[in-house]
């Protein structure tokens, strides 16, 4: 497993060397300060991912100097020209890294059921890590000067600085480039108050990671594999929702990390979720999933292809064009731009729905059954299309939908319980204390792990503790690797 | 929406002053004192949970609810508490032919010895390599006679599979290994991780089997007490140091005698002895090795060793190919050489239904290999 965030180097090594030396710079010294920690980030990445840091370097110069030049000129084609080309080398770097294989192993197949041999091999190329998320974010940079939202950095290492800021450059939160720059513009400080939330942070990703997320993969992986008994309902509903909650557990947690490492040196970064299995409707899901991504997708690909300013047909085409887009964004495989189209159609029939004076009446008179009925029929929904995304092989995902939709299934808890690889007292328990954790967080309207970093230190001590006493009983002995480290 | 759940609790209570700082977590100013006391406590609290821990795992592991051959963890107790004893101790110590074979009560009451006591410590799966990590334990039991099974697959050149090494880590959290044992220089490098010889490794192993553990809780927790140990399960050991338990130590409990059909028998010697396994070599393979570590170290604490070669199945028997076992003659004729007591039955004829399968004996072999056995150990003992 490369080096991540649960990699004990990281927490024993690099990052205490890493705040140890930004912490011995003195504060008048800013730019030494933001030069260690690029240098520290691109250390982190060579270590995460070798010599794709090339790809990193060009996206920064690239995008460093196709700002400049748009913020330079007034001329709105040289400005349109040097937003094209700053758009396709990030894209031509992903579409390379990220699809090639796909689009020549799609175009073979489809070569061999014509009757044609492929003409050329897939080049199998490793994915370099976190290249859709720092794309993502030095596209966001360009466009934004395109569009004068702000000005451009001063620095080309205040830039670099934040295209390879390493506790989000690996799997996001995506930050938007004045958000970063607000906080780099002063000495970069920490006090007790933000390393107690730091630590807080940290341990609670820990915890959610290791022993919620890697142990729910214990039976995901048994479940979704070739010859589960996928005619079972318990087993499908049971994998549906264990796989909702460890990507949710997983994808959580590496940002929980990010946030608490960023912390570290003062830094804050967005969340990226607030409570999404608490979701009413498809829309408020998006609100609360992967915020960072919705959000960089609506400002710039849904606003960009019109969003709702040209009738309502071309606002649903819109919505469906970047939810396939967002889907693909995933990941080179049909099953993830079926999830983002099943998406697309669920926010379209919502919204749908939504405007019928019929339902604003239910609304108004019975709010709580209103509630409740759309909570329980948007996380079907939701937990339906993690099945999409789960599953590569086309007849186990059909066969696992119908399962899902009670179409041609047994009920066999009985085989149920004997097929998964045991454990199953511990995963129910955890799911108990997951729903708990979960319903606190969604409820308060504030994630749990604020409340936990303002407990009096005592308190705040004992359960650092506990949790860390926890995460070394009940973590697996595999660890599995972040899932959106794919992405 | 609404204030959650936990906060209007806090709020009702006077709990909130006590838990949650009044001052907002961004204001608070801490001493250096107070951080270093809540790193101390943060420490001692998982020191506490992990040393805490090893009492439900080790229980656990103890009972075979987490892993099913639980006569592992009885190893090291059992060692100890035969040593405890005033008796004249004769040992057994092979595979599940020993297992099934051996009956240290019908030894003991057809012993005209009046203080002999029969362990038969027995263990599936059994090589001379796996037992190696315990033969200063065995050595110290003060026993008169160790009866060690020199069959065909002690001289395997095999030593096992990864799941025969979790036999060697359960083992690591009772037995003391520290890295200086005479034995430890025979041990393959590769397989040293699977022996714990520092508080931090046995830590480690017992961290493997803490999720299993913590499931078995759980299911006692919502059963009621009910433990999956308690499944009437072969070879299940009775609680550590219960009244049952000494009797285990000498007749391993056996539920069922799954008698083979004819076709099953016939497919199974006909695999059997084509199956390298049951071809054993002459080389100085670690077996070897590790076979004449042990009867060193036995004979040099004054235990006298007697080596056993039990019968197979006559079908068995027949269906071996010529010079099939001729590396295992050597080995014998070898150990024949240099030791004074060696029963060798390897190939006396025997009815079949002695055997519920090639190698293993049934109720009534194992009665006979009492009678046979029983009167050349007691009139050795006798000698001694």
């Amino acid at each position: 497993m490369s080096f991540n965030f649960t990699s004990p180097e990281y927490y024993f090594l690099f990052l205490p060397f890493c705040l140890f030396l930004t912490i011995l710079i003195p504060r008048d010294k800013k730019s030494l300060q933001i030069s260690i920690l690029c240098i520290m980030s691109y250390l982190f990445f060579i270590l995460a991912s070798g010599w794709h840091i090339l790809l990193l370097l060009i996206s920064t110069l690239v995008d460093w100097n196709a700002a400049k030049k748009i913020n330079n000129s007034t001329n709105i084609s040289i400005r349109k020209r040097w937003l094209k080309f700053s758009i396709i080398v990030n894209l031509t770097l992903l579409a390379t890294f990220k699809y090639l294989d796909f689009i020549i192993k799609s175009l073979g197949w489809w070569s061999l059921e014509l009757g044609y041999s492929p003409i050329i091999d897939a080049p199998n190329l490793l994915l370099p890590v976190g290249i859709s998320f720092y794309t993502f974010q030095t596209m966001s940079y360009t466009i934004d000067i395109y569009r004068k939202k702000y000005q451009p950095a001063n620095s080309l290492l205040d830039f670099a600085c934040y295209a390879a800021f390493f506790p989000q450059l690996v799997a996001g939160p995506i930050v938007r480039f004045d958000y970063f720059n607000e906080q780099i513009k002063k000495p970069l400080i920490t006090n007790n108050a933000s390393f107690r939330l730091a630590i807080t942070l940290i341990v609670y990703g820990l915890f959610k990671k290791m022993i919620f997320a890697d142990n729910f993969a214990l039976h995901v992986d048994a479940i979704f594999y070739t010859g589960a008994p996928l005619d079972n309902v318990i087993i499908i509903y049971w994998g549906a929702l264990l796989f909702g909650l460890q990507i949710y557990c997983d994808f959580s947690a590496y940002t929980d990390i990010a946030i608490g490492s960023a912390y570290l040196f003062g830094i804050k970064l967005p969340e990226n979720f607030k409570g999404p299995y608490g979701a009413k409707s498809p829309k408020e899901f998006w609100r609360r999933w992967h915020i960072s991504l919705s959000t960089w997708l609506r400002d710039y690909l849904y606003i960009s292809l019109g969003g709702s300013r040209n009738g309502i047909k071309r606002m649903y085409v819109a919505l469906m064009i970047t939810m396939v887009l967002g889907g693909l964004w995933h990941g080179a495989s049909w099953n993830f731009a079926l999830w983002g189209l099943f998406h697309g159609l669920i926010l379209v029939i919502h919204r749908l729905i939504s405007t019928n004076n019929i339902s604003k009446i239910v609304l108004k008179k019975f709010p709580i059954c209103y509630n409740l009925t759309s909570l329980i029929i948007t996380q079907w929904l939701i937990f339906l299309s993690w099945l999409i995304f789960r599953i590569e092989d086309n007849s186990m995902l059909f066969r696992s939908i119908k399962s899902y939709l009670f179409m041609d299934v047994n009920f066999d808890y009985v085989e149920a319980f004997e097929y998964l690889p045991g454990l199953q007292w511990l995963m129910i328990f955890l799911v108990i204390i997951f729903a708990l954790l979960h319903g606190l967080s969604t409820s308060q309207n504030s994630e749990i792990k604020y409340s936990l970093a303002k407990l009096k230190l005592p308190y705040w001590s004992l359960l650092i503790g506990l949790m860390l006493g926890l995460i070394w009983l009940l973590r697996p002995q595999e660890s599995s690797e972040f899932i959106y480290f794919r992405f | 929406m609404g204030k959650g759940l936990l906060s209007s609790m806090m709020h009702l209570t006077p709990l909130r002053d006590l838990v949650f700082d009044s001052t907002d977590y961004s204001e608070k100013k801490e001493t250096i004192f107070q951080t270093l006391a809540s790193l101390i406590t943060s420490l001692l609290c998982i020191l506490i949970i992990i040393t805490s821990s090893s009492i439900w795992i080790d229980g656990t592991l103890e009972d075979g609810s987490v892993k099913e051959n639980a006569r592992w963890s009885h190893l090291k107790p059992a060692y100890d508490y035969i040593s405890e004893q005033t008796s004249d101790d004769v040992i057994f110590v092979g595979s599940s032919r020993f297992f099934s074979g051996i009956d240290g009560r019908c030894f003991e009451d057809n012993s005209t010895h009046d203080n002999a006591s029969y362990w038969n410590l027995a263990i599936r799966g059994d090589f001379p390599y796996l037992r190696l990590p315990e033969s200063d334990t065995l050595s110290s039991t003060n026993a008169k006679v160790v009866v060690i099974e020199a069959g065909l697959n002690t001289f395997n050149s095999g030593i096992g599979t990864r799941d025969d090494y979790l036999r060697w880590e359960v083992e690591s959290l009772s037995f003391d290994f520290d890295g200086d044992e005479s034995w430890w220089d025979l041990i393959d490098p590769i397989h040293h991780s699977y022996l714990a010889d520092s508080i931090s490794e046995r830590f480690d192993i017992r961290q493997q089997f803490s999720p299993e553990a913590a499931d078995e809780i759980a299911h006692r927790l919502l059963l009621f007490g009910g433990s999956r140990a308690m499944q009437d399960r072969d070879g299940a050991m009775p609680e550590l140091n219960s009244i049952d338990w000494p009797e285990s130590l000498k007749n391993p409990p056996r539920n069922s005698e799954n008698l083979l059909s004819k076709e099953e028998m016939r497919i199974y010697v006909n695999d059997a002895a084509k199956s390298s396994f049951w071809k054993p070599s002459s080389d100085t393979h670690l077996n070897y090795m590790s076979l004449n570590h042990i009867v060193e170290s036995l004979e040099n604490n004054g235990i006298t060793v007697i080596f056993y070669s039990p019968p197979v199945h006559p079908d068995f028997l027949q269906a071996i190919p010529s010079g099939h076992w001729d590396e295992f003659n050597l080995s014998i004729e070898s150990i024949q050489t240099n030791s004074s007591y060696f029963i060798d039955q390897t190939f006396d004829i025997w009815d079949s239904n002695s055997f519920t399968d090639p190698v293993h004996f049934s109720y009534l072999g194992r009665d006979k290999v009492c009678s046979s056995v029983g009167s050349i150990i007691d009139s050795i003992l006798m000698e001694l």
